[in-house]
């Protein structure tokens, strides 16, 4: 435990430059980064970094190409703030532009598909050392029924039950209206459903009753 | 029955009873119980789905949060914001020019470099500071300079800390009480004072900030300049001279006058920072004095180093002093009052807390209608918490407004879930709890919300859900706080579930990490049990 302690401890982003510290809320941020504030986009990684690699580990799995996928956002992000008008909506932006950075990747590997030398079993195992081996069981039996979903189905799925948002933020993070994300979803609750009922690992999940749905 | 299902729960209930009351015989004459108890399982795990998903997404959430490499955020931190690293240059043709080039470039960076302005020097009489370096106040009021003439008095009492000291200003942490912050103007100052959440931003400028952790209440005064406070709720206020800012989790209220206090009518800015160490070395000034005795306020006993003494008006500098004593003597006392006050209602509270917890009982549940109302009158739950008056304390947060908990600190939101499971509202409670999870996942609180969890589904008969709660922290805290009872309390779960095989193998556990635990006894027995008939 106190090693564990002491390894995220050394891995903690340290202050890269001695430039100046932005503080104030996200519309002064947005603001700032539009400014060239020197300490700006230090603020908006420390502020958003960890909130991003939640949503692209939600929506993709645990996967060696998340780093990769993080700083295509944040690259993306730095390159277009200026296109950002209402400076409150930060964070709803950056989740936007996240969302479609993983429906790029998810999409680029479904073409590719046919490239792959091994099965996906037989692929490394990611770490997932706290988890019980059941939970590592189901979330990867999640994973490969997620796999078997459109792409168009498999984000608001991902980002509505395992991130939580509101049906408005998802709608909003995948840039579609209310009416399109409420019959996605309906259909990726459908095929998820009959999906997994094949997958023995989901089988107790599935039966349980919705009285702890709630989050 | 063959075809999958859609995901609508209600249609598929009503498709659900349609197929069951039209076919059940014919079913059951045809196929058997068994296939039908099976069909029946699979609906209700239709039905259910929507709800499932739900339960099953956040699982699989939490196991991603727990994987995911701490390292990329750190990694790709750096990619991105450190200044790209310069590529070797080619030896071959272009070495003469190469050479050359390195030459004039180590010549311009040794002129650069000797000409860059030098981060600012701060210090406290003969000390010299560093970024990192705290500042305590305690006997007397102390005084910063700054190598470029800024100065930042702390009042007694006051912690401030140093954060960083850059060419272009400092970036101080006021972690209580109050300070007066005097900038020299200068066209690339940045300057930052933070105070709990909030953070003020300043040009060239001279003003008051005044923090009180306890009851989170900011105030800004500004007497020259302009400085520009953010924080939660508050947005971004820029405050002009003369206006005074008060920031409390109640109201943001913004007040035109601050200038009738010491600093507005003191002498003006010295040129070089102001290192009086004495009291006794207080401004002497004769406005300043009428002013502060007509409106006496905390902030101005808590600038004696506001200006230099001028050496010409003992009797007045005197005077000054006797007042501020009688004002230190008036605080303490209103202190004691305060102090007695608080005691006399908690012990006050604890006479009629069986009444007030049975009041609470018999109420409504109408959570969150008052709130919506009242978001503005009503008072945060705190007082209530610290008297441990659990139902009040729940009572006041709904009237508060119970959303606005997600805003507050991980330790607040789990005193109100832990006070809302103690009064009985545990639905309430596992929210809370689960809000907490969501909003800090990495927090120490979140271990105690996630045991909470369990305890609420054990106490609610839901010994899979508390199974999944309780085996998730030993995972996650095998020598947690907490890890004793969560094994104690899977055994239990296991044991009303009726699962032998589990139930076995956590006694085994229980008695090789509890061997003298309080439910050692129960374990022993239990292995035994296993032991006697595998």
């Amino acid at each position: 435990m106190a090693d564990h302690a002491h390894d995220l401890k050394d891995l903690r982003p340290r202050p890269v430059t001695s430039r100046a510290r932005f503080l104030g809320d996200d519309a002064a941020l947005t603001r700032a980064l539009q400014n060239g504030h020197p300490g700006a986009p230090a603020e908006l990684f420390d502020r958003y970094g960890g909130h991003i690699q939640r949503v692209l580990v939600n929506v993709i799995g645990v996967d060696q190409e998340i780093a990769d996928l993080l700083h295509e956002t944040f690259a993306q992000a730095f390159k277009s703030i200026a296109s950002l008008k209402q400076g409150d909506r930060l964070k709803a932006w950056l989740t936007r532009i996240a969302v479609f950075t993983a429906r790029g990747c998810l999409r680029r590997r479904t073409r590719g598909r046919w490239l792959r030398f091994f099965a996906p079993e037989q692929l490394p195992e990611t770490r997932c050392n706290d988890a019980t081996p059941e939970m590592r069981e189901a979330v990867a039996a999640t994973y490969a029924v997620l796999d078997k979903m459109s792409v168009d189905l498999r984000v608001p799925f991902a980002l509505r039950y395992m991130e939580g948002l509101d049906l408005k933020e998802v709608a909003s993070a995948c840039e579609v209206s209310l009416a399109t994300i409420k019959r996605r979803l309906a259909k990726a609750d459908a095929r998820f459903v009959s999906l997994a009922s094949r997958e023995p690992a989901l089988g107790d999940w599935l039966r349980e009753g919705s009285r702890w749905t709630a989050r | 029955m063959d075809r999958p299902m859609t995901g609508k729960g209600l249609d598929l209930r009503e498709l659900g009873r349609r197929v069951g009351a039209e076919n059940a015989a014919v079913v059951r004459e045809e196929i058997g119980d068994a296939w039908l108890d099976h069909a029946r399982g699979q609906l209700h795990a239709r039905v259910e789905a929507p709800g499932a998903l739900a339960n099953l997404g956040a699982a699989v959430a939490d196991a991603n949060v727990a994987a995911s490499h701490q390292a990329d955020l750190a990694r790709v931190r750096n990619a991105l914001l450190s200044p790209p690293s310069r590529r070797p240059a080619p030896i071959g043709w272009g070495f003469a020019w190469g050479a050359a080039l390195a030459a004039a470039a180590a010549v311009l960076a040794f002129f650069v470099v000797s000409h860059q302005p030098a981060p600012l020097v701060a210090s406290v009489g003969p000390d010299k500071l560093v970024a990192g370096a705290w500042i305590e106040a305690s006997d007397a009021a102390s005084h910063v300079a700054f190598s470029d003439g800024s100065s930042v008095q702390a009042r007694k009492g006051t912690s401030i800390r140093v954060v960083e000291l850059t060419e272009a200003g400092c970036d101080l942490d006021v972690v209580e009480g109050a300070v007066a912050v005097e900038v020299v103007p200068r066209p690339s100052n940045d300057w930052h004072v933070r105070a709990g959440p909030y953070a003020v931003a300043v040009l060239g400028t001279k003003f008051e900030v005044d923090w009180d952790r306890e009851q989170r209440r900011l105030e800004v005064k500004l007497f020259r300049g302009k400085v520009s406070v953010t924080g939660p709720g508050l947005g971004e206020r820029v405050l002009t001279p003369g206006q005074r800012l008060v920031v409390t989790p109640r109201e943001i209220r913004v007040e035109i006058g601050p200038s009738k206090t010491v600093w507005a009518e003191s002498t003006p800015t010295p040129s070089k920072p102001v290192l009086a160490t004495k009291q006794t070395q207080t401004a002497p000034d004769p406005g300043g004095a009428a002013v502060a005795s007509n409106k006496p306020r905390d902030v101005v006993a808590a600038q004696p180093n506001a200006a230099p003494p001028p050496a010409h008006q003992p009797a007045e500098s005197v005077e000054m002093a006797k007042r501020k004593q009688r004002r230190r003597t008036k605080r303490a006392r209103r202190r004691a009052r305060t102090r007695r006050a608080r005691t006399r209602a908690t012990a006050a509270a604890a006479v009629t807390n069986a009444a007030q917890a049975q009041l609470q009982e018999a109420g409504n549940d109408d959570d969150g209608v008052d709130a919506e109302k009242g978001q503005a009158v009503h008072a945060p739950p705190w007082n209530e918490l610290k008297t441990h008056r659990w139902c009040a304390a729940v009572e006041q947060g709904q009237r508060w407004g119970w959303a606005r908990l997600a805003d507050e600190k991980a330790e607040r939101i789990l005193a109100m879930a832990d006070a809302a499971r103690l009064c009985g509202r545990l639905e309430l409670a596992l929210q809370t709890y689960k809000t907490l999870r969501r909003r800090y996942p990495t927090d120490p609180e979140a271990e105690r919300a996630l045991f909470g969890m369990g305890r609420i589904g054990l106490a609610q008969g839901h010994h899979a859900y508390a199974a999944r709660q309780f085996a998730t922290y030993i995972a996650r805290h095998p020598r947690g706080r907490f890890a004793e009872q969560a094994r104690g309390r899977l055994l239990v779960c296991y044991a009303e579930q009726g699962d032998r095989g589990a139930t076995c193998g956590a006694a085994r556990a229980y008695m090789r990490h509890h061997r003298t635990g309080p439910r050692a006894a129960q374990a022993r027995e239990i292995v035994k049990r296993c032991n006697a008939t595998p």
